[in-house]
């Protein structure tokens, strides 16, 4: 397996280092650098869409998922992606024809405009920073620990946080979102390899599927439907999930700016049905790993699961590619995650472009230190973070809905609603206020909550009626 | 196609979307506890999820080909 890893390993950098020369060459303008020329096609758009969507969480945390929750895991994810794709291009149409309107360097600079307010901004980036800092660092800390356990001489977990932090800096700093871009076409083509194959081999060890799901039956017949073993899948937890993530697109500024940038229309409709087919696969075959885990490492931990299913049980050549695979697919979620941020710095700094840029540079660079502290720090529920991380930023979905269809200026209210929802929201996570309140849960309270009081503002301030000024 | 079916199948596509969304909480997806009639050997949510996955699919793709002729996008450049 060491020498697959060295020829994989020096074949991966080498791509970096090359697809971070092609993008430097490619980088005119600080426009280009931050949003890639805004000329990106399809194919493009389909792999860097799926690795930012797909990744650590995909990699280890979504089998582990379905290895101590159960099958309630296909409808927490792959159903309620099914709606987030049908999002991404309606969505993603309304908010290209607003950008095209108003200009788009980033989702909080362009709600100050729509609102005609910085604070609208500020609550879209605050959400973003407090929610995305965490889930950056919890995948950081996942391929550190596991990197570790690996390689148990070579580095401490603090080793290789810095170490996959550093990689990310040089060449996001170097070669702007094209070089992020091109890193994640090859993390996506190595992720959907690696799962196809390690899942066809989780059930190849049952000999066929209907087998690996009777074992699973002797073993833990909850497992195999709602609401699981440890009663998570309740309506309310599915429900509040569901819409935590088919507003990802909405909410998460590395998704959104990944539909803005794409060279026209067409090519975003492309991307979001291509998605849409590799979702298929990526599912599947975690579902499979997940079950097959089930069965043979019940109790194992986390770490122990993975290490068992996508290195020792699995050959050399196929092993190798896993830990490069994994190790990439942290890399550019992370700095999509993180690069997304900046975006969103620089887009609400009002000097002129190059201050604004040198003070992105910065920002980032900050971002990165404290998501290393971060990742010194986290616990390892990579999924329920995950899920923290979407519902936190799913708060402030109606400042951006709203202001994206709005056809005049939107309500004061929808930011100050959106802004008391993520406070209460954030309480609920430091318990200082209970989660579920008179048998509802919080967040589903709050999404409901802003639901009508979206609507309300915009049939009141008729802001979805354009009016032309006299 | 005239304009007015591909806005009808536009509405038809949205109102399906919406009707699987819901019935996707019921327990005609998600019965508590049980995990039969299987599907070649996969348990009734996990078959379930999956059929209701690919309608989606198959709601993305014609939702994607109507949409971009009902509405159609200025070019960037």
């Amino acid at each position: 397996m060491i020498k697959w890893f060295w020829i994989f390993s020096i074949g991966f950098v080498l791509l970096l280092v090359f697809v971070s020369l092609k993008a430097i060459r490619k980088n005119k303008s600080i426009d280009d650098f931050m949003l890639a020329g805004s000329n990106i096609g399809a194919l493009l758009g389909i792999l860097t869409y799926a690795a930012a969507l797909f990744s650590a969480f995909i990699f280890i945390g979504v089998p582990d998922f379905f290895r101590v929750h159960g099958v309630g895991a296909w409808i927490f994810l792959p159903v309620a992606d099914g709606v987030m794709f049908f999002m991404m291009f309606w969505f993603g149409f309304q908010l290209r024809k607003k950008a095209r309107e108003v200009g788009y360097k980033g989702m909080a600079g362009m709600m100050s405009r729509i609102f005609e307010t910085r604070w609208a901004g500020y609550v879209v980036f605050i959400a973003a920073f407090i929610f995305l800092i965490p889930y950056v660092a919890i995948q950081i800390r996942g391929i550190s620990m596991f990197f570790t356990a690996i390689f148990p001489n070579a580095l401490p977990p603090y080793g290789w946080a810095i170490v996959i932090i550093g990689v990310m800096i040089i060449y996001s700093e170097i070669g702007g979102l094209k070089a992020i871009i091109f890193s994640d076409a090859i993390q996506a083509v190595l992720l959907l390899t690696v799962l196809a194959i390690i899942g066809y081999n989780s059930v190849r060890y049952f000999g066929n599927v209907k087998e690996l799901f009777d074992q699973v039956q002797q073993v833990d017949a909850s497992l195999l439907s709602v609401p699981g073993p440890k009663n998570l899948f309740t309506v309310q937890f599915l429900l509040a999930s569901f819409l935590a993530i088919i507003l990802l697109p909405v909410t998460q500024p590395q998704f959104s700016s990944r539909i803005v940038i794409m060279k026209n229309m067409k090519e975003t409709y492309k991307m979001a049905a291509g998605v849409g087919l590799i979702a298929i696969v990526v599912f599947i075959a975690t579902a499979l790993i997940g079950m097959s885990g089930a069965v043979r490492y019940p109790g194992l931990p986390t770490q122990e699961f993975i290490q068992n299913a996508l290195l020792f049980d699995q050959a050399g050549v196929i092993a190798a590619l896993a830990i490069v695979g994994l190790f990439a697919a942290v890399l550019s979620t992370s700095n999509a995650q993180l690069f997304a941020l900046g975006s969103e710095f620089r887009s609400l700094l009002s000097r002129d472009e190059k201050t604004n840029f040198r003070w992105t540079k910065i920002a980032l660079f900050v971002f990165a230190l404290i998501v290393f502290v971060f990742s010194t720090q986290m616990s390892d529920e990579l999924v329920l973070l995950a899920r923290m991380s979407f519902a936190g930023t799913s708060m402030i979905a109606p400042i951006i809905i709203v202001g994206v269809i709005s056809k005049r200026k939107p309500g004061i209210e929808i930011i100050v609603f959106s802004c008391m929802s993520l406070i209460v929201f954030l309480l609920t996570l430091f318990n200082l206020i209970p989660s579920v309140l008179y048998n509802m849960r919080v967040d589903l309270s709050l999404h409901t909550l802003l639901f009508f009081i979206s609507i309300l503002s915009i049939f009141i301030r008729k802001t979805h009626i354009k009016v032309s000024k006299t | 196609m005239h304009m007015q079916s591909k806005k009808i199948i536009w509405g038809l596509t949205l109102i399906t979307l919406f009707i699987l969304s819901v019935l996707v909480f019921t327990p005609l997806v998600i019965p508590k506890g049980i995990f039969t009639p299987e599907l070649f050997g996969l348990p009734y949510t996990l078959w379930v999820g999956m059929l209701v996955y690919f309608f989606f699919f198959l709601l993305i793709i014609i939702g994607v080909s109507v949409h971009s002729k009902i509405f159609r996008e200025e070019e960037n450049d």
